[in-house]
C-alpha cells in the first residue's frame, strides 16, 4: 500500500517536474518592485483623483443650488420682477378655444385675434411628428427635463441665454438628451394656450422653432394672448393653417400638457423654470436659471463620473 | 486598555513588517511556481506582481502569515489564468523548452508532456491543484499548511489525495503512457 502510494507520488513528481523552466530564467525582482511601486502611485493618483472629482462634483451640486435660484417663477404667485398680470378674474380670454382641458382664466371676452379658419386653401393632412418634446440621442448619459412656462419671463431668459450653449456643447454631441415639460402657472392667463400652440406646430415637426418664436416674442403676446399673430411669422402659410385648426380642435393636444403637470407635481415643483437631470434612474432637480459655467461643471462631472 | 495593548501590537507588527524586503525575498520563488503553470515567464512576472499587489491591499495579511497568503494568492491567480486563459498556446510558444532541448522531437514531446499537465492541473479540484503546486514548488508540509490554511497534521494525507486525484485525471484523459517513462 505504501509502495503503492510512493509510486504514484514518485509519478505525479515526474509529471510535475515536466514544468520546470529548463532555460535558466530569472525572474527580476527589482523590475518586479518598480511595477509595483508604479502600481501603487497609479493607485494613490486615482485615490486623490476620485476624491478631487468627488469634491469638485459636491462643490458644483451645491453652487447650482445656490445660484440658481434667481429668477423663477413661483407658483402661485406672481414671478419676482416681471410686470404685473393680470388676475385670474380679471385676465382677457386666450383667443382660441381649448376643447380638452379648461383654461386657468376665464373668458370675459376675446379682445385678440381669433385664428382663422375659413375658406383656407386645401392643405394636406398633417403628418404627426411623436416625441417632438424631445430632443438629443436616446442614448446619452444625462436626460434633462426643462418645465417651462410661456409666460415666464425667467424661462424665456434661459432660451435665450442657456439653451443655444446646452445644444451646442451638450445635445449635439450626444452627451445630453433635453425633453422639454409644460408647466403652465395659474397666474399666467396664456400659458396654456401658447403650450398648445407649440405643442400643435410640435406635432408637425415645427417645435423648436415655434417654442424659440414664443419666447422671444412674450412681451409681445403676453399682454393680449395673441400668441397666434407671434407663430404664424414664422411658420408656413400652410403649416400655420393646420396648427390652427389644432389648436382650435385637437381635443388631445393637452394631453402631455396634463401628463407633464402631474409629473412636475410628483417632481414637487412649484416654480418655472426647473431643470430635473435625471442620471441613472436618480432624479436631482435645480430651479431658476443655471449660470451656465457652473451648470457646465456640474454637466461635465456627472460624465466624467459616468 | 486591552484596546490600547491591541493598537500597540497592530502598530508593531505594522512596523516590523518590511514589504520591500518581503518582496525581494519571496518575488522570485513566487514568480517561478506562477510560471510552471501559465509557461509564460512574462505573464508570470505580471501574476507575481499582481499576487504582492493583493497582499500590498490587504493590510491584515501582512504580518507572520504574509508568506503563506501570497503564496496561496500565487497559485490561485495561476490556475486562474490557466482555466480562463485561451493564450496557453502562445504563451507556450513564446516560453519554449530552453536550450537544452536536443531534437525537434523531444522539444515536441516535452511542449505536449507540459500542456497535458497543465491540463490536468486545470481539470481537477482547485484545492488538490495548489496543494500539488506549493508542493512541487518546494514549500516543506508546514509551509503549505499555513498559506492553504489547513491542519499541518493532515497536509500529508491530503496531498496524497491530490496526488491520487491528478493521477485518475491524467490517465482518464492520456491513459497510462506516462509509466512508459
Amino acid at each position: 500500500m505504501a509502495k503503492k502510494e510512493m509510486n504514484v507520488s514518485q509519478w505525479v513528481d515526474e509529471r510535475l517536474a515536466a514544468l520546470n523552466s529548463r532555460n535558466g530564467w530569472q525572474p527580476d525582482a527589482e523590475q518586479g518592485l518598480i511595477r509595483l511601486r508604479e502600481r501603487r502611485r497609479q493607485a494613490r493618483r486615482r485615490t486623490v483623483e476620485w476624491i478631487a472629482a468627488s469634491f469638485a462634483g459636491v462643490a458644483a451640486c451645491a453652487a447650482l443650488m445656490i445660484f440658481a435660484s434667481p429668477g423663477a417663477c413661483a407658483r402661485p404667485n406672481s414671478c419676482a420682477g416681471e410686470p404685473a398680470h393680470p388676475s385670474p378674474a380679471s385676465a382677457p380670454a386666450p383667443s382660441t378655444p381649448t376643447p380638452s382641458t379648461p383654461l386657468p382664466a376665464p373668458a370675459p371676452a376675446a379682445p385678440v385675434q381669433a385664428p382663422v379658419v375659413q375658406a383656407a386653401p386645401p392643405v394636406k393632412p398633417p403628418q404627426r411628428v411623436a416625441n417632438f418634446k424631445e430632443v438629443g440621442s436616446p442614448n446619452a448619459p444625462i436626460l434633462c427635463e426643462i418645465y417651462t412656462d410661456y409666460e415666464c419671463p425667467s424661462c424665456a431668459l434661459l432660451y435665450k441665454d442657456s439653451m443655444p450653449a446646452l445644444m451646442h456643447d451638450y445635445v449635439q454631441t450626444g452627451k445630453l438628451r433635453i425633453l422639454h415639460r409644460d408647466f403652465p402657472l395659474p397666474q399666467h392667463p396664456y400659458a396654456r394656450l401658447a403650450a398648445r400652440f407649440a405643442n400643435a406646430a410640435g406635432s408637425l415637426g415645427y417645435y423648436e422653432l415655434v417654442v424659440n418664436q414664443i419666447f422671444q416674442t412674450q412681451k409681445l403676446w403676453q399682454d393680449n394672448g395673441n400668441v397666434d399673430g407671434q407663430v404664424m411669422l414664422v411658420l408656413p402659410p400652410g403649416v400655420m393653417q393646420q396648427v390652427r385648426e389644432l389648436v382650435a380642435n385637437d381635443p388631445h393636444l393637452d394631453d402631455s400638457v396634463a401628463a407633464d403637470m402631474k409629473m412636475g407635481i410628483s417632481d414637487h415643483l412649484d416654480s418655472t423654470p426647473t431643470l430635473v437631470f435625471v442620471v441613472g434612474g436618480k432624479r436631482q432637480s435645480l430651479t431658476g436659471i443655471p449660470k451656465m459655467p457652473i451648470l457646465k461643471t456640474y454637466l461635465d462631472q456627472v460624465l466624467q463620473g459616468h | 486598555m486591552n484596546a490600547s495593548r491591541a493598537l500597540d501590537r497592530m502598530q508593531s507588527q505594522e512596523a516590523s513588517f518590511d514589504f520591500d524586503e518581503f518582496f525581494r525575498a519571496h518575488y522570485a520563488r513566487i514568480a517561478r511556481t506562477i510560471a510552471r503553470v501559465v509557461g509564460d515567464h512574462a505573464r508570470a512576472e505580471e501574476l507575481a506582481v499582481e499576487a504582492f499587489w493583493k497582499l500590498w491591499r490587504t493590510s491584515q495579511a501582512q504580518g507572520e502569515k504574509a508568506g503563506g497568503w501570497v503564496y496561496r494568492t500565487a497559485v490561485r491567480l495561476a490556475l486562474n489564468e490557466l482555466r480562463h486563459s485561451k493564450r496557453r498556446n502562445r504563451y507556450e510558444q513564446m516560453s519554449g523548452p530552453g536550450p537544452v532541448s536536443p531534437t525537434p522531437e523531444e522539444a515536441r514531446a516535452a511542449a505536449e508532456e507540459r500542456e497535458h499537465v497543465r491540463l490536468v492541473l486545470g481539470a481537477i479540484g482547485e484545492r488538490d491543484a495548489e496543494l500539488l503546486l506549493l508542493r512541487s514548488s518546494g514549500l516543506p508540509y508546514a509551509e503549505v499548511a499555513a498559506a492553504l490554511d489547513l491542519n499541518p497534521a493532515s497536509v500529508g494525507t491530503m496531498i496524497s489525495r491530490a496526488q491520487q486525484a491528478f493521477r485518475k485525471e491524467y490517465i482518464k484523459q492520456y491513459g497510462e503512457k506516462g509509466n512508459e517513462r
